[in-house]
């Protein structure tokens, strides 16, 4: 009962705490710190309870025989992932926001959001899947438009409509599947040797394109990211793109391999231009949130090359850099978004300095900036060259150009280290006051500390992909 | 013996976080641990020279393990990483104790020594890993720390800049490291370093594959080692503190790229790709030697001196020399960390006035220093009896003897022009009267514990290493080292060098008027800006990066995006727009119109029906 | 005995409305109650009076339409007493409506519920409200004439009125069936007949229009189907060319109308026309099995929600004078409670999950893929997507605005009775569907 209890309790649980902490919004905080933290807590107690391979089945419930339309509740190493990454960034989020404005409204939007998100990793019911991927952008709708920067309106709304029109192209692509196959279940669908019609690859791969973002489908993502608070940003880098990459795994390549397997190339052309062309308009950027914005597509980017390539090896790199970019990304985002809220500025070239009055912000900076760029030690490096081995395995080794990306990487990341933090004092930099709160501060040290962690011994990750792709090993 | 290679390999980085969390406590701490760790870090490697058996260390760990790929952490430990270790760990710790007064005044202690401990820990993590992944950690870790370090004063636009110029260049090459990588993985099937050579030896490679992977680790060791066309960064890179510039020129970074070319030196015979090393490092090394000619910048003249000998190291092994190329590699380390250090005193007496012109008659307060400079020197220059003579006139006999026409009249050139620069140097610093009001007065004075001892033993060591030349051969190449033997070359290049001597000495000692009258000289005024600039490649390679990278395919990216993508989607708000326009004009609010599109609506079904009539 | 109850209990409760409205209330939803359990055992109308028939499906659909119409009763205030007994007699002619199996009494029917409809609209208070009943009126009348038109050109053609006879071999019934259809159409607000419907449900009285647009539509469009169930699979080409037009283009254009508008009433009376042209798939797609289960989750869920949002407008109307989209900013801070209930039925007009427009529209909308308008059904899904454009924008006034006053208002205890029962409606379907399709399929 635990299983659907965690999707469908926050979601009730939020109002209430919105309402009960009317008088004292500060307890907001630690409620959902300690809900997040049993999040945390019983994915971790599902990681240890995984079968060796195959799924872990949670429940059954809402049953309608009649539309093959039920909440089937079972999780895989795969999910486990996602759920155990998920949990682990909205605790992560409650420290980094802990100071934030109108707390008990905030707070219980992110724990609203943690219901769909859980769920999205969860069912294996298609239907139920699209409900809860639909559902998460109730709460970031307005976790963007209230708490989000001056532009956030336009940008709320923009990512709001964005998702949810492309989300529609996945849905008719969904209602296909159901009418070849009859089933809604997932591992039933794979059952059933489907052989798809490209109709139905392509418009779930349109769906989940634009959630990932791959290029053209991409302009949601800098407004929404740029205009989020730092801390939703991270749960958007983090958690709402890995929707998408997700359910690429999920639905193209667990589902109908011989379609994706022709479409390979696609799938792939799209990856490189996306990790391209965001790459290079990160280059561009004086922006210093949107610089990370396109950071963080260029590598979903390389997700998508990763994922393209179909193999056991190919598919366990690009989980391992699913989790890099988020862990990666994040501090990030945070550091950014806190630069602008201590300089009231945007643009890296009026910042300058930083490192001299802010030391310990501007050290996170750098080291998850190397960790973009793919400097060994960090997650980055190994996600990167786990890819480029894969896809050099799969397609040649005229694919090594993609290790052009972490010369593009560089040059945004660490020409943005030269503007912002390098170089001499700015006026705007001596006017501000760069004191930070102390949870801010643990955070970004978590932060840190797992890039490196992971970066060094990243084999625990890499046992979970080992077990969540398996099944391709003989490919 | 194991033991003290996990220190070797955690220690480093252990200590720089020690060196980091105890400097921030007490300043002085961050000192002690540093000495202390390079102190350790040098006896570990004594002792693995010393305890080293016939066989080499090797040890696999396990570190990656995906889908059906494996990838282990495998460290193996030879004669050559033996000698990179003694290099590296040796003249770190040098430098680190020199550091004492020289940083002694920077209120960044604790983040310098953390950032020393780590480079040298890069450079330990390369010569000490078995496969190409390993050395690429050790590669990386050291770009990470050049980066830092040249950078360490960050509030310098010059010093942020040369930071950013260092990692950029050295990254261009890294990264066709790591498409080598790639590539090895699949065709070769390995990337073991060791693997490789024996691969190459049996031929089982595929040529083509191995040739381009040839070519791509050499574009990484350009980028390291300062070759044509990446080095623009190393001159730069003197915008950090002098001691960083004597570790990265002297003990690590530079060498990393000859190591791994002599490492994987098989493997480089077998594809041909030594033709192209030995041809872009007589490239490197001609710009090098002519540019030194004309810098102002005692560090700058060094480096590009730098550049100048790990090209002809480059040659030595380019043209076939295993033996030449990392003989001038080791003695090139020694007496180029004895000079920078002593370039480092110099600046520290000098109250950090770096331009040589500005400078002059130190010998007189600064005699030991001078002594030790000229020692180096003249290592440098290659006069025996000291190091430096044994090693080049190696690789250029080798040039002669192996090379083609370009290769070795370029080396040969770029020999003997090292006296030229290096001389020059010294009499523009120690000899003729100060030349800045500032060096007459007060200056300070080195100490002899911290400045004066590891100078003297620096100079003692590339003095007396000359006793062991054929030692140090014969213990990295193994027993059968061809020699080159090139008849009358040696008399030829000291003749020629003695000439040269002669004449820089006199331009400087005496004759700077007539100096000052020919580089008043329209023509050399040109020659003398070309070589000043380094033959324009730095202008080149930013023009390119700003206007075409930047400028072109960055910007039209972003055009792109804005106007074409997001503009599209912004117009869907306007095209709603125009479509509710249209849509508006039917509802009038007059029910009569309302009629009007009834009749209309009643139409369209019954013509609709009638046309299913029709087709019933 | 349900029927008759409801009547009655209309009759009586005018009697008592003047001095006590508590009364009132008791009384109607006492009558509701008691029709929902005289329709459970089974004695609405059958049994009691010929030509009417009652399927599980119909039982489904007349409870919720009389919870919807008791939370309706507990919200209203004064002003709108007479919709009480208005909303009896209401329930009374929509159950024997539902239950009808005859095209005769189909069409008595249905001009019942028109005059009640035109009844409703009637409480004229200013000049707005008088042209909207009018154009309800005028508009309703031709429907009428023309229904009746068709009606009698059918009456020629077949020999019983019973929907299971219907002579679907001639070619004077198709035309006939064309020109009820067109007469249902209207008052369906497909469009382009709609142009009445667009100013009629903004410019009477809120709670009116609430029943109007949700109540009223979504029992004719139920009744429609189940009439002409027979002829919808016997022509399947007619029937898709037909309805698959018109529900493009009904949604299309009244989406792009809301799109812009500035009144909010405006918004929904556009967004309950474009809601039609979705309702219209399950139509086209009458040959899948779905289409039944569809075509009832989307009058069930549509009930709910249309009805809530345009109560919770009556509510924010004449409390805080709400009429355009500026009076709606930083409503959250004026009247919370208000604006959560609007909020999520808005959420669900737009087709946000584990809310019962999202489910509603996912069956349907099967229906239309299982026949294969896939292509029918994308422009459908898109379209949806494009209304959440106004949906938001109007959520957007609530939450992300600066409220121009400081005027707070905090929910009557019966108009929170009423919005909870509506929202435990809206929920209830959107999470759990076992009960629609226990209904329509075995």
């Amino acid at each position: 009962m635990v299983a659907v209890d965690i999707i469908f309790a926050p979601i009730v649980f939020s109002a209430l705490v919105y309402f009960f902490t009317r008088g004292a919004e500060q307890f907001a905080k630690y409620i959902a710190l300690g809900w997040f933290i049993v999040l945390f807590i019983i994915a971790l107690s599902w990681y240890h309870q995984l079968p060796e391979d195959g799924w872990l089945f949670l429940g059954n419930y809402l049953s309608v025989p009649q539309f093959g339309f039920e909440l089937t509740l079972q999780i895989d190493a795969l999910s486990v992932a996602m759920l155990l990454l998920t949990a682990a960034l909205l605790i992560l989020v409650v420290f980094t926001s802990w100071n934030e404005k109108k707390q008990g409204a905030y707070f219980s939007l992110l724990i609203m959001f943690s219901g769909p998100i859980f769920g999205v990793f969860m069912t294996t019911n298609v239907l139920w899947f699209f409900m809860f991927w639909e559902l998460t952008l109730v709460p970031m709708l307005f976790l963007v438009g209230i708490w989000g920067e001056e532009n956030r309106i336009y940008a709320a709304i923009k990512f709001f409509l964005y998702t949810h029109v492309f989300a529609m192209f996945m849905f008719v692509g969904f209602y296909l599947l159901y009418k070849q196959t009859g089933y809604w279940d997932l591992t039933l669908i794979k059952e059933t040797a489907l052989v798809t019609p490209a109709l139905i690859w392509w418009l779930m791969f349109i769906g989940f394109a634009a959630k990932l973002p791959v290029f053209p489908f991409h302009t949601w993502l800098p407004d929404a990211h740029v205009q989020a608070p730092s801390s939703i940003s991270v749960l958007l880098a983090g958690v709402l793109l890995k929707m998408g990459a997700y359910g690429l795994i999920r639905f193209t390549v667990e589902l109908m391999p011989i379609t994706t397997m022709h479409f390979a190339p696609w799938m792939l052309g799209f990856g490189l231009a996306t990790t391209f062309f965001a790459g290079f308009l990160a280059i561009y950027e004086r922006h210093i949130k949107k610089m990370v914005a396109y950071s963080s597509i260029s590598h979903m980017g390389l997700v998508v090359v990763a994922i393209s390539t179909m193999t056991y090896d190919g598919l366990s790199a690009a989980l391992y850099e699913m989790i890099g970019h988020a862990l990666v990304i994040s501090p990030l985002f945070l550091i950014a978004g806190w630069l602008h809220h201590k300089t009231h500025t945007w643009y890296m070239d009026e910042m300058g300095g930083i490192m001299k009055k802010a030391p310990y912000a501007s050290a996170i900076f750098i080291l998850a900036g190397m960790a973009a760029l793919g400097l060994p030690g960090t997650m980055g490096f190994v996600g990167e060259l786990t890819i480029i081995i894969s896809a050099v395995k799969a397609y040649g080794w005229w694919i090594a150009v993609i290790a052009l990306a972490g010369l593009i990487s560089a040059g945004y990341i660490i020409w943005s280290v030269r503007r912002a933090i390098h170089g001499p004092m700015s006026p705007v930099v001596e006017k501000a006051d760069f004191s930070m709160s102390l949870p801010e501060k643990f955070a970004l040290a978590v932060y840190a500390f797992l890039i490196v962690y992971f970066g060094v011994n990243p084999q625990p990750i890499f046992d979970l992909a080992n077990q969540a792709f398996s099944w391709l090993g003989g490919m | 013996m194991n033991n003290a290679v996990m220190i070797l390999m955690y220690m480093p980085f252990i200590g720089a976080v020690l060196a980091y969390v105890l400097g921030k406590a007490k300043k002085e701490l961050a000192f002690w641990v540093a000495e202390v760790v390079g102190g350790i870090l040098f006896l570990a490697s004594l002792v693995i020279f010393f305890k080293y058996s016939d066989s080499p260390i090797d040890i696999t760990l396990p570190w990656i393990k995906y889908g059906d790929i494996e990838i282990p952490m495998k460290i193996y430990i030879d004669h050559l990483s033996i000698v990179m270790l003694l290099i590296a760990t040796g003249l770190g710790f040098l430098d680190i104790h020199f550091a004492h007064d020289y940083m002694g005044e920077d209120p960044d202690q604790p983040r310098y020594y953390a950032k020393v401990l780590f480079f040298i820990g890069g450079m330990i993590l390369l010569v000490i890993t078995k496969d190409l992944i390993g050395a690429f950690v050790g590669w990386e870790f050291m770009g990470l720390a050049s980066y830092l370090l040249i950078s360490f004063w960050y509030y310098k636009h010059s010093a942020a800049s040369a930071g950013m110029q260092a990692f950029l260049y050295t990254r261009f090459g890294d990264i066709f490291i790591l498409a080598a990588i790639a590539i090895l993985f699949y065709y070769a099937g390995t990337i073991d370093l060791i693997k490789l050579n024996e691969m190459a030896n049996t031929g089982e490679l595929n040529k083509t594959v191995a040739l381009v992977a040839a070519l791509f680790i050499f574009m990484g060791a350009i980028g390291k080692s300062g070759q044509f066309p990446l080095y623009p960064w190393l001159m730069n890179a003197m915008e950090g503190p002098t001691t960083v510039s004597a570790l990265i020129h002297g003990a690590t970074m530079v060498n990393s790229g000859i190591y791994i070319v002599a490492r994987l030196f098989d493997f480089f015979s077998y594809t041909d790709a030594l033709y192209v090393v030995a041809n872009v490092a007589a490239l490197s090394a001609f710009i090098g030697a002519t540019s030194a000619l004309v810098q102002k910048e005692i560090k700058k003249i060094l480096a590009y001196s730098t550049m100048s000998h790990l090209s002809i190291a480059f040659v030595g092994l380019g043209v076939g020399s295993l033996a030449a190329g990392m003989l001038h590699l080791v003695n090139h380390a020694i007496f180029k960390a004895l000079l920078f250090l002593s370039a480092g005193a110099v600046i520290y007496i000098a109250h950090h006035q770096k331009d040589a012109w500005k400078l002059g008659g130190l010998i007189k307060t600064a005699p030991f220093v001078a002594l030790f400079m000229a020692m180096g020197s003249l290592s440098l220059a290659g006069v025996p009896p000291f190091s430096g003579y044994f090693s080049k006139e190696m690789v250029v006999a080798a040039a002669w003897e192996w090379g083609n026409g370009f290769t070795k009249t370029f080396v040969t050139i770029a020999a003997l022009l090292s006296i030229a620069y290096i001389t020059r140097l010294w009499i523009l610093i120690f000899l003729g009267e100060p030349r800045h009001e500032e060096i007459g007065g007060s200056v300070h004075k080195p100490s002899n514990l911290w400045m004066r001892l590891p100078l003297g033993i620096l100079a003692f060591t590339t003095l007396f290493i000359s006793i062991w030349q054929s030692d140090i051969i014969h213990y990295i190449v193994g027993d059968e080292v061809v020699e080159p033997h090139v008849a009358g070359l040696a008399a030829f290049m000291l003749t020629a060098m003695l000439i040269i001597f002669l004449i820089v000495v006199g331009l400087y000692v005496k004759g700077l008027n007539l100096l000052y009258k020919i580089g008043s000289h329209h023509f050399v005024q040109t020659i003398h800006q070309i070589l000043f600039n380094g033959y324009y490649v730095e202008a080149m390679i930013s023009w390119i990066s700003k206007n075409i990278v930047v400028g072109a395919i960055a910007a039209s990216a972003r055009w792109f995006d804005t106007y074409v993508i997001d503009y599209v989607v912004n117009k869907t708000v306007d095209m709603t727009k125009w479509v509710y326009n249209i849509f508006k004009r039917g509802h009038t609010g007059q029910i009569g119109s309302y009629m009007g599109q009834f009749v209309l609506g009643v139409a369209i079904i019954v013509i609709l029906i009638l046309i299913i009539i029709k087709g019933l | 005995m349900s029927f008759i109850i409801l009547i009655a209990a209309g009759l009586l409760v005018p009697v008592f409305y003047r001095n006590n409205i508590i009364i009132a209330k008791l009384i109607a939803i006492s009558a509701f109650i008691l029709s929902m359990f005289f329709i459970y055992q089974g004695q609405s109308l059958v049994g009691l009076f010929p030509g009417f028939a009652v399927d599980s499906a119909t039982k489904l659909m007349e409870y919720v339409l009389l919870v919807t119409l008791a939370a309706v009763t507990f919200s209203l205030t004064g002003f709108e007493r007479p919709l009480i007994a208005q909303m009896l007699f209401l329930a009374g002619a929509s159950i024997a409506f539902l239950e009808s199996a005859n095209f005769f009494l189909f069409i008595v029917l249905f001009e019942v519920i028109a005059i009640i409809s035109y009844i409703l609209v009637a409480n004229i208070r200013n000049f707005y409200n008088a042209e909207g009943a009018i154009k309800a009126f005028i508009a309703g009348a031709v429907a009428s004439g023309v229904i009746l038109l068709g009606f009698a050109l059918y009456s020629f053609t077949t020999t019983s009125f019973a929907y299971i006879d219907m002579n679907v071999h001639g070619k004077f019934t198709l035309i006939a069936v064309a020109i009820m259809l067109a007469g249902i159409f209207y008052k369906l607000t497909v469009v382009p007949m709609h142009g009445w419907a667009a100013d009629a449900y903004s410019q009477v009285n809120h709670a009116a229009a609430g029943i109007l647009s949700g109540v009223i539509k979504s029992v004719v469009l139920f009744a429609t189907f189940k009439a002409f169930y027979k002829f919808l699979i016997t022509y399947p080409f007619a029937t898709v060319l037909i309805f698959a037009f018109f529900a493009i283009i009904t949604m299309t254009l009244a989406n792009f109308m809301a799109l812009w508008q500035k009144r909010i009433s405006k918004i929904l009376a556009y967004s309950s026309i474009a809601h039609s042209g979705y309702a219209l798939i399950p139509f086209a797609a009458a040959t899948s099995i779905y289409s039944y289960s569809g075509i009832l989750y989307y009058a069930i869920a549509y009930i709910f929600m249309q009805t809530s949002v345009f109560l919770i407008l009556n509510d924010l109307r004449r409390e805080l004078g709400v009429k355009y989209l500026e009076d709606l900013k930083g409503l959250y801070k004026k009247a919370p409670i208000h604006s959560l209930f609007f909020t999520i039925q808005l959420f669900s007009l737009a087709g946000i999950p584990l809310l019962a427009g999202f489910l509603a529209k996912a069956v349907a909308f099967y229906a239309g893929v299982d026949v294969g308008l896939w292509w029918v059904v994308l422009i459908a899904l898109l379209n949806s997507a494009l209304a959440v454009a106004y949906y938001v924008w109007i959520i957007k006034h609530i939450y992300m605005d600066e409220p121009n006053n400081f005027e707070t208002i905090s929910i009557s205890t019966g108009s929170l009775i009423g919005q909870l029962i509506l929202l435990a409606g809206t929920i209830y379907f959107g999470i759990i569907g076992a009960d629609v399709f226990n209904a329509t399929l075995p």
